[in-house]
């Protein structure tokens, strides 16, 4: 009786799974399609062969700006993880006056909209010659990383036993022999969900980086985006190029999903 | 001899430590400090003093081509007499509707199905897949499967002989495809973390409930709802202030219209800011976005704890 519910059960599931995978099905394989073949009737078939000059165009088209999402990310990513892990040690295992204070504090920086802090940000930014270039959305992107970050290291550090820290310190070890010989090598899970939160966050993000880059210095979401509104690049070729987009996150999951899946669900609990 | 070795330094061991630990403190305090000196630092510059620099062009008329002046709540009794600002905010709210309660409740039957059905870790992998993409991808990706002619959908549509329809194009259908799209998206996350809160409920809780009788009804409402409750605790207050958030796939999609369909508060005070140039009163309305975010989350945190029961 159990097998039989179990397999009714796979309808809904299978029609869940449809609703989900089909879409992306369609942009790869449009990607693939010359224009020719873009049209009503052909739109479900696959490609008559690989059209691999879609995604050439899209890459000329968004090159440079794919090179500015990665100048973007990487250090973006690594930065915030860092501060995040330094921060989460503190709070979670080094009670110092006024720690009480930060962390609402943090936490409560995540509940502002960036919207409210866009106008007095660019305005900053401009002031201190930072506006227009990468290196301005990367700080911007570290800064409003942090709330995460910690968050995500005070909790797992939390969960470590204070007898771990205690000895440490009891065979003469200081905060930073702790930090160093004893948190971090353990937190390297927390770091794997962190860089790939954190690099996910930056490479997608659009809102930042429409307002605080210039043209020069835009990374692909937004260069993807005012090639769609230019209306004379083909669905094609539009497709090939948010495949490309799309892309690095995937590559980056592909290869470290399984750790992130693992942290995420430990750490998700807690949250 | 050893005893007497021992003795001073046993006797005397109360007093010293005093004086060296707090020695220790306060230079490990320094050295706490640095940690977190830099995040601290960039905190202030770049977060709290925006901030609160914001607060203060809410309260000017700047405008980008005159210098601001001071014209105090002027900005604020606006709002009031603003049409577009109470559309917006009805727009806004409009959006969180149609997506929470959707989301949430899909989110936990894929969740439910994915911890009855599968260990497949490739599962797992998939169901997030939308929300890694990019909001500008996804965007894009249905603003051409939806497209009035030669959208895959309305091909479909009419392939089984119903009218095709303008999806984005109208403004009823407008903000339900919206929040759709965004469902798509983040339902399959969100199903992540609920399965997440699933797996550490205790088998041991549901056999015991069997050998009482209980249905596998009561077990749902009763045992894993209760327990679930931080989680959705968690992915409610995360989920409710995202939604109030959104900008990018409006930004992509339908920039506002059609007849303001869905120009939500974010996509108001973009416009407001950056096409109008009235940064003053375009900071006004993000305060009152701010406001509105912190009092929901704080009474969706009280709620959630209400009547709880501590099992």
């Amino acid at each position: 009786m159990k097998t039989q519910r179990a397999s009714w059960l796979y309808l809904p599931l299978l029609l869940m799974a449809a609703f989900y995978i089909l879409p992306m099905y369609i942009m790869l394989s449009t990607g693939f399609k010359s224009f020719a073949e873009v049209s009503l009737k052909t739109m479900w078939n696959l490609p008559t062969g690989i059209h691999l000059e879609n995604f050439q165009r899209a890459y000329e088209a968004l090159a440079p700006n794919l090179w500015n999402s990665v100048r973007l990310v990487v250090p973006a990513a690594i930065i915030s993880s860092i501060l995040g892990s330094l921060n989460g040690f503190v709070l979670a295992k080094w009670k110092f006056r006024g720690a009480d204070l930060i962390f609402p504090l943090i936490l409560f920086g995540m509940f502002i909209p960036y919207q409210s802090i866009l106008i007095p940000l660019v305005e900053f930014m401009k002031r201190i010659n930072l506006y227009g270039g990468i290196w301005g959305l990367v700080l911007t992107h570290v800064i409003y990383g942090i709330p995460i970050t910690t968050l995500t290291f005070r909790n797992y550090y939390a969960g470590i036993p204070v007898e771990l820290v205690e000895a440490s310190r009891i065979d003469g070890a200081g905060i930073l022999g702790v930090y160093w010989h004893i948190m971090l090598p353990l937190s390297i899970p927390s770091f794997v969900v962190v860089l790939i939160w954190q690099f996910t966050a930056a490479w997608n993000d659009f809102l930042f980086a429409v307002v605080l880059t210039k043209p020069a210095s835009w990374p692909v979401t937004v260069a993807l985006n005012n090639l769609a509104g230019s209306q004379i690049i083909e669905w094609n070729v539009q497709m090939a190029g948010s495949f490309l987009a799309a892309l690095p996150t995937l590559l980056v999951y592909i290869f470290l999903g399984r750790y992130f899946l693992r942290g995420l669900l430990a750490g998700a609990v807690k949250g | 001899m050893t005893a007497s070795s021992q003795l001073p330094t046993g006797t005397a061991l109360p007093a010293p430590p005093a004086p060296g630990r707090r020695r220790l403190i306060t230079e490990e305090s320094v050295t706490a400090l640095f940690f977190i000196l830099p995040s601290l630092l960039g905190f202030i510059l770049f977060y709290a003093m925006p901030a609160l620099r914001g607060v203060w062009i809410s309260m000017t008329d700047w405008d980008l081509l005159t210098d601001a002046s001071f014209i105090g709540l002027q900005n604020y009794s606006r709002l009031f007499q603003d049409a577009e600002f109470w559309n917006a905010l009805k727009v806004t709210l409009y959006y969180v509707v149609l997506n929470i309660p959707l989301q949430t409740i899909l989110a936990v039957v894929i969740a439910v199905l994915m911890s009855r059905l599968t260990k497949s870790m490739l599962v797992r992998g998939l169901i997030i897949l939308p929300w890694l993409l990019p909001p500008v991808v996804v965007g894009l990706l249905w603003l051409w499967l939806l497209d009035p002619n030669i959208g895959i959908v309305n091909v479909a549509l009419k392939s089984l002989g119903l009218p095709m329809i303008a999806f984005l194009g109208l403004p009823q259908y407008a903000m339900p495809t919206i929040a759709m799209i965004n469902i798509w998206q983040y339902v399959g996350y969100t199903a992540l973390l609920i399965f997440a809160g699933l797996q550490s409920i205790p088998g041991s809780v549901y056999e015991a409930a069997s050998i009482d009788g209980a249905s596998e009804n009561q077990m749902f409402w009763r045992i894993t709802i209760p327990l679930l409750r931080p989680v959705l605790v968690f992915v409610l207050v995360t989920s409710v202030i995202g939604s109030f958030q959104i900008f990018d796939t409006i930004a992509i999609t339908t920039k506002g219209g059609p007849i303001n369909a869905t120009k939500v508060m974010n996509w108001y005070i973009y416009e407001q800011a950056f096409t109008r140039y009235n940064m003053g009163y375009s900071t006004t309305i993000s305060i009152i976005l701010f406001a509105i975010l912190v009092f929901i989350s704080l009474a969706q945190m009280r709620l959630m704890r209400a009547g709880e029961s501590d099992m």
